[in-house]
């Protein structure tokens, strides 16, 4: 007992000695020094714009299977699917093909302005991405051509400093499986995408192959380096919306029309962006290389114009940027310029298909139509400032010059009759002054206002100008021009509420928006128009209650003709005072979310998606319904390493449209979407 | 997938495909290594940053020595702090680190603790290195600073890491241009030890 009380006497003093021990090694310390700095280079509160963006957590989650499925998460977005991962969009726009917005990866544009393709995200690895942005409208002076009805950046993800490693497998119905692979340490990373499925419609497999490899250094002297390579292939049947007519969309919505079809395409991007501070200022040069090859038999033509073809362009870049900050006023001088140089070629055959009942079933090759080469150069110096007179008062002005040349080489020689015409070897200059203006208001700490004037273009694509078809002249297209007046307002409150509204009002002038003619069903290139487009956006996150979370996206918007006036057969027939086609007025997402803080960051989340009616042809004859579609997605982690995943999309197999049109020629035409499909996928992440 | 013949393009761009090569031979360079970085690599505890033993003699790292038990006098300061000191008559005479844990005798005049006020001296806070920015890098680094007699800084240590060398450094070469306000024993001003916390954060 004694021995006991002594070991235990032992142990107190011990333990009372090494308490001291550890008190007298602790030294007191000054207060805290916190530096503070942002992520963003420019707060949002202080952007004179619409701008979403959305976690690269939250994308990997759960992983969409189309890029449609997060896009449409913001307000005022409608990105449809016409196969694989291809796309068209809408946003403060008609559902449309037309070069109107400007694709990014971390800031680097993805294709050279000249050769604009609308499924521009199936080159790139969404389902991987670090993040998304969007800046709705004609965006900032880092924005040029193609940038009226929105700027989209998805961001590459940031290469982890210690060793981690993660995998997901994902099964779904239809033949879908996909695996996301990503690993890194010490300023790597690299990112692997592999996705399959054979479609849910006949003939409409897909395939996908994707790399994403970024270093970030420090380099001596504070400056910072980041290097980023992207490759993507896409294989795919079936290139189009592949739709029906109404009978076979309600009966008989798995059957394909065009088997024949299909695309694949190679995307590889290679940029190393170095910066580096001085004195209140930030010297950044991304310099940059790409290549884009597609080969197709598009789906859409194999009635009217069937033909084969192959686009490709290289190119050479730079973004040369130059900021400066001064004391006074928070003033701000942001200079800089951007570059490319993309020469490509297009090499297009006819084909002559073979029709058994409505299906194509095969197609011989016909004689070369078009065969050219075109470069296209741009030069876009621009320059912007900011000031704040009174502190939450922010004035923002920028102008930007582009000066946009294609030089174009035609070895076959001109052709000015027929269907295929081909215009004579030339070179063809756009001149282009952009200005933009922006004031933000702080009205809080947490709130703000912001009004903002816009003006963009975009020139004519290289097909729009040299694959001349059966219109008459095409060289003599004009830039379109946009003008947009916008005013906002932000809120966030301390429990994580969010509200974003805004209002916007943009004018298209001297539009050439593809026109799919009524009568002949042919598609005409139209350079007069104007149009106009207003509408109001709406998104608020607001939580419920503990775990429970709401979120919604909203918007309503009108698309008018102002002056339209387009050859319908033999005459003109004017559609001004007409909505555009594929224009629904309303769009909706609204997100209800549970995570309680039990699940350790699972969650379920239940969307409910509107899209509301419109018209299907620009004389208002025929009209799409609409529709609404439920999705049901949930993430639940399993131990420290491994996480469910899932998603049914479409849980109440609604049957719906991903896009519908009108023409006297062929009648009203849907494209079905995904009826009710699961996908189910295991992650497991690796750390030492 | 494909049963369909795919028009093959005879590739004539010979100048672009060189342009195109150099600048992805380029761009390997650069993904490969070049220039040579300054690698964003976790410190090596190995790797401090060089002490200025001159000034302080066979002063230890602080951790390792006892620290006498001084009250704060003065709480309301906006930064204080104690360690340490050594009884010095003047900035430009040696510093002598105290010899044993008694250093602070009981009829010593009581000791007015170094500050650092920033806003006072003009202290400026370190920048968040770009790099860090860029990478989402935050992290608190704490550091170990004796400070002379005169107010400046004769060594600066990483007592704990943020984990990433480029806050660790920049937290540094910040501090090693501070001015502190010396802890004082009566009229003499002496040197000593503080820890000064800093915090990298990145909002949004």
């Amino acid at each position: 007992m004694e021995s006991h009380c002594r070991r235990t006497l032992i142990l107190l003093t011990a333990f009372a000695a090494s308490f001291a021990a550890t008190a007298a090694e602790e030294s007191p310390s000054l207060d805290e020094v916190v530096v503070t700095a942002t992520r963003e280079e420019r707060p949002k509160s202080e952007t004179p714009a619409s701008v979403h963006t959305l976690s690269g957590e939250a994308i990997r989650q759960n992983p969409p299977t189309h890029p449609s499925q997060l896009m449409n998460q913001l307000p005022g977005v409608w990105v449809n699917t016409t196969s694989g991962e291809g796309h068209m969009t809408a946003i403060r726009q008609p559902l449309t093909t037309a070069p109107v917005y400007l694709y990014l990866e971390d800031g680097v544009p993805t294709r050279s302005t000249g050769f604009f393709n609308h499924n521009a995200l199936y080159e790139i690895n969404v389902p991987q991405a670090g993040g998304l942005e969007l800046i709705k409208g004609p965006g900032s002076v880092l924005h040029g051509s193609d940038a009226i009805g929105g700027v989209i950046n998805v961001l590459t993800r940031t290469p982890p400093q210690a060793p981690e490693a993660e995998a997901a497998l994902e099964l779904g119905a239809h033949g879908f499986a996909r695996l996301l692979a990503s690993g890194g340490g010490g300023g790597w990373r690299v990112d692997v995408n592999r996705t399959q499925t054979d479609g849910w419609r006949d003939a409409t497999g897909y395939e996908r192959e994707s790399l994403t490899v970024r270093r970030d250094r420090a380099l001596d002297g504070g400056a910072y380096a980041k290097t980023v390579l992207s490759y993507s292939h896409i294989d795919q049947q079936t290139a189009g919306s592949s739709a029906l007519s109404r009978s076979d969309y309600e009966n008989d919505p798995t059957i394909n029309y065009t088997p024949i079809s299909f695309r694949e395409v190679t995307a590889l991007r290679v940029s190393t962006t170095w910066e580096r501070e001085t004195d209140g200022g930030l010297l950044s040069l991304t310099p940059y290389a790409r290549y884009n090859d597609m080969d197709i038999l598009p789906n859409w033509s194999l009635s009217y114009d069937p033909g084969v073809y192959n686009t490709r362009h290289y190119s050479l870049g730079l973004l040369a940027k130059l900021r400066r900050d001064f004391a006074p006023l928070r003033a701000r001088l942001t200079v800089g310029a951007d570059l490319d140089h993309s020469p490509g070629r297009r090499l297009e055959h006819r084909i002559t298909p073979t029709k058994t009942g409505k299906i194509y079933t095969a197609y011989s090759l016909g004689p070369v139509i078009y065969d050219y080469d075109v470069t296209f150069q741009a030069f876009s110096p621009y320059v912007q400032g900011e000031l704040s007179p009174l502190a939450p008062l922010r004035l923002t002005a920028g102008l930007r010059y582009d000066a946009i040349r294609y030089d174009y080489d035609n070895p076959l020689g001109p052709l000015d009759t027929g269907n295929w015409k081909r215009p004579p070897s030339t070179t063809l200059d756009y001149r282009h002054l952009s200005p933009k203006l922006g004031v933000t208001w702080r009205l809080t700490a947490h709130q703000n206002l912001f009004a903002a004037y816009s003006h963009g273009f975009r020139v004519p694509s290289e097909s729009q100008l040299f694959r001349q078809g059966s219109a008459a002249d095409t060289l003599g297209l004009k830039p379109v021009k946009a003008d947009q007046l916008e005013i906002g307002w932000r809120a966030t409150g301390a429990l994580s509420q969010r509200l974003e509204v805004s209002l916007y009002h943009l004018t298209k002038k001297d539009d050439i928006l593809t026109f799919r003619n009524p009568v002949t069903g042919l598609n005409e290139v139209v350079n007069a128009g104007e149009t106009r487009h207003y509408g109001l956006e709406l998104g608020f996150g607001l939580p419920l209650a503990a775990g429970l979370a709401l979120e919604a996206a909203w918007s309503y918007s009108r698309h008018t003709y102002e002056q339209w006036v387009a050859r319908a057969g033999a005459q003109n027939v004017d559609y001004s005072g007409n909505e555009m086609e594929a224009a629904p007025r309303t769009l909706g997402s609204t997100r209800l979310s549970y995570a309680p803080a039990a699940w350790r960051g699972g969650r379920v989340t239940l969307e409910w998606l509107r899209l509301g009616a419109y018209w299907e042809d620009a004389a208002n004859t025929y009209r799409y319904e609409g529709h609404d579609l439920l999705h049901l997605r949930a993430h639940y982690p399993v131990g420290k390493r491994f996480a469910v995943f899932g998603q049914v999309y479409n849980l109440t197999d609604e049957r719906y449209a991903e896009s519908a049109s009108f023409t006297t020629a062929r009648g009203e035409e849907l494209a079905p979407g995904l009826p009710r499909t699961f996908y189910a996928g295991v992650r497991y992440g690796w750390q030492p | 997938m494909m049963d369909c013949a795919v028009p093959i393009l005879v590739a004539t761009h010979a100048r672009a495909l060189k342009a195109i090569g150099l600048s992805a031979l380029l761009h390997a360079a650069a993904l490969a290594g070049w220039p040579p970085p300054s690698a964003l690599e976790p410190p090596r505890p190995a790797r401090l940053e060089p002490i200025e033993v001159a000034l302080i003699g066979a002063a230890a790292p602080p951790q390792r020595r006892p620290r006498p038990a001084v009250p704060r006098l003065d709480s309301a300061a906006p930064a204080i702090a104690s360690t340490r000191t050594a009884v010095t008559s003047g900035a430009d005479e040696p510093i002598h680190p105290p010899q044993d844990a008694g250093g602070e005798s009981c009829c010593e005049e009581p000791l007015v603790e170094a500050r650092a006020d920033a806003a006072a001296l003009n202290n400026p806070k370190p920048p968040y290195p770009l790099a860090a920015r860029r990478q989402g890098i935050e992290g608190r680094v704490l550091l170990d600073v004796h400070v002379r007699p005169d107010g400046t800084c004769a060594e600066v240590r990483i007592r704990a890491s943020s984990g990433h060398r480029l806050l660790d450094q920049a937290a540094l070469d910040a501090v090693r241009r501070w001015r502190f306000l010396p802890a004082r024993r009566g009229a003499r001003t002496v040197d000593s030890w503080v820890v000064v916390p800093i915090r990298f954060h990145l909002d949004g």
